[in-house]
This record gives structure tokens, C-alpha cells and sequence, in this order.
């Protein structure tokens, strides 16, 4: 089972399009967890969908520091759900944040760690980026201009 | 003449009612406006609007002349492939900056104008008209082998 972390919109377009790539290869087994917005039509693609909240508030700093450590139990237990539901044999991410607390658990559990980072990155990575690419076994980014940011980074071309 | 150019203006998934707003009064005869407000709370008075659509890229592209968008990377690569004009405006109202590095992409890149302040919207509306941008040209990903190698 590979298990995929995305958020909503962008990060949740590259997944998919992951997954496809994937897919097209012979791998069929996928869990998901976003924030929301799967289309309708491809939620027979995953065994499963969690839908959990966002990490970060992209509008109010104070809403983000209110909520964050309910909001952050939450993801640990529900990925350490899965993880003992499952034998999830890679995690797969776009993220944002709810990559972090999704791969303290893989990393705890020995599980190989692939994230790319968005494709609206240019000059800088993100904080979600910049934490992955300590923890991942692959950190790919999509623009070139990436690659003097981080040793570890891959170009992959553009989901 | 301005009502035959047909412009929407899109915000993707969050909501941006200033910029709506701001267009919808000062902007209006610029052109023929259809807006996506997403799940915005302002509607505007003049143009029709819509909040989501299937198919968003091919509807431009039958529709449309110029799209004004945000700085959401889905969108622009998706209207760029299919070769539409299009502005970007960065929502700076978000916490997190980073809808400008797709912006500055475009703009060193001169694949369509770029706004930073509402007020040179109108110009770079008429810059438009007659713009004359280069032909993105997509790199597709292909790491899809590493990464099957990290499968346990």
C-alpha cells in the first residue's frame, strides 16, 4: 500500500497526478490523506481517503498558534491508524504540512519517505520542503532553480 | 470596441473578494468580465460569475480571450499549455508568500503580464490586447522509476 499526503488544491492536483503515473505502471493500491476536495470520480482509486484539517491557516497567524496541537494529535493518530491498519510500503508526498507529522511516523517505522515539492516553487523551498528534505529518502523538486537550495534534491520535470 | 474582449477573472479555491470587488467597480468597461469567485462572499454587480467549473482549462480556452488569475500554479501552467493570454495577480492577502515566485517566473520568463498592485491592472489589461508572450513549453516529470525503487 502506498500511502499518499497531500493538501487541497495544488497540492492535491500534483498527487493525483502522481498516483496516475503511478498507476500506469501497475501499482493500484493507494491510501490518501488530504484536506479535501477529491473529485468524485477518482475516489475508487484509494482503498481509503482520511480527510484531515490543514496544519497551517494560510490566512490568520493566530488562528494557526490556537490550534495547532489539537490539530497536530490529530494527524499523529490518525496516521498511526493507518499504519496499523495497513502495511504501507512507501509514503508519497506534495504536501504541505500535514507531510511532517505523517513522516515522523514513516521514519520511526523505517518506511522509505519520497516527497516532491510543489511546483510554485522557484527561489526558496518551503517549510514543509526544507523540513523533507532532512527526513526523505528522495526529495525531488519540479524547477531547476531548486536545485542550489538542497544537496539532496533531484529535478524531476513538471507533474 | 472593450466589450468584444472577453476576460475572466479566476481565483481558484480561496476566496479574494477584493479583487473581485475592486474589478467589478473600477474595471468593468475594460471588457466583457466573467468571474470565478470560488467560494468568495462578494458577487459582483456587472459580468456573470460562477463559482467552480469542470473542464476549467478547455472552458477558458473556448471562451475567453485573457484570464486574469491568481498566483495558483495549477491554473497558470494549465492556461499557459493551451497557449491563453493570461495576468497574474499574487494574493498577497494570504500568510504565505508564495504565489509571488510563480508570478516573478512568468515575468522573467515573459510568458504573460504580471501584477503586483491593483492600480496597473487596467494597463496591463491593454498591454495584453497586443502582447506578444513566449510559448511555455512543458518539461514532463520523469522520476517515476526512482521512485518505484524506494518501494519496500
Amino acid at each position: 500500500m502506498i500511502l499518499l499526503i497531500a493538501g487541497r488544491g495544488g497540492h492535491l492536483e500534483q498527487i493525483i497526478r502522481l498516483k496516475d503515473k503511478l498507476q500506469a505502471t501497475g501499482f493500484e493500491k493507494f491510501l490518501l490523506i488530504t484536506e479535501y476536495g477529491v473529485p468524485k470520480d477518482l475516489t475508487n482509486d484509494f482503498s481509503e481517503i482520511i480527510y484531515v484539517h490543514e496544519l497551517r491557516n494560510k490566512f490568520s497567524k493566530r488562528k494557526y498558534i490556537l490550534s495547532i496541537i489539537p490539530v497536530l494529535a490529530d494527524h499523529f493518530r490518525t496516521n498511526l491508524a493507518l499504519h496499523k491498519n495497513y502495511k504501507i510500503s512507501m509514503m508519497l508526498s506534495t504536501g504541505p504540512g500535514l507531510a511532517i507529522p505523517a513522516s515522523i511516523i514513516c521514519r520511526l517505522k523505517k518506511i522509505p519517505i519520497v516527497y516532491v515539492e510543489s511546483w510554485s516553487r522557484f527561489y526558496s523551498l518551503s517549510i514543509t520542503g526544507k523540513f523533507m528534505n532532512i527526513i526523505s529518502d528522495l526529495f525531488i523538486v519540479q524547477n531547476k532553480s531548486l536545485l542550489k537550495l538542497s544537496k539532496k534534491a533531484k529535478y524531476g520535470g513538471r507533474l | 470596441m472593450e466589450v468584444d474582449y472577453k476576460i475572466l477573472v479566476a481565483v481558484g479555491t480561496t476566496p479574494w473578494d477584493s479583487l473581485i470587488n475592486y474589478i467589478d467597480k473600477n474595471l468593468s468597461n475594460l471588457g466583457d468580465f466573467t468571474y470565478q469567485i470560488g467560494n468568495g462572499k462578494y458577487t459582483p454587480n456587472r459580468g456573470t460569475y460562477f463559482r467552480h467549473k469542470e473542464n476549467f482549462i478547455d472552458y477558458c480556452k473556448s471562451n475567453f480571450d485573457v484570464v486574469i488569475t491568481h498566483g495558483g500554479a495549477g491554473n497558470i501552467y494549465g492556461l499557459l499549455e493551451v497557449n491563453m493570454k493570461i495576468i497574474v495577480i499574487p494574493n498577497l492577502e494570504r500568510v504565505d508568500g508564495h504565489q509571488l515566485e510563480i508570478a516573478k517566473f512568468v515575468q522573467n520568463e515573459k510568458y504573460g503580464e504580471v501584477v503586483y498592485h491593483l492600480e496597473t491592472l487596467s494597463e496591463a489589461i491593454h498591454k495584453s490586447k497586443l502582447g506578444c508572450y513566449n510559448k511555455y513549453s512543458k518539461d514532463d516529470f520523469n522520476m517515476i522509476r526512482e521512485i518505484i525503487e524506494f518501494i519496500k
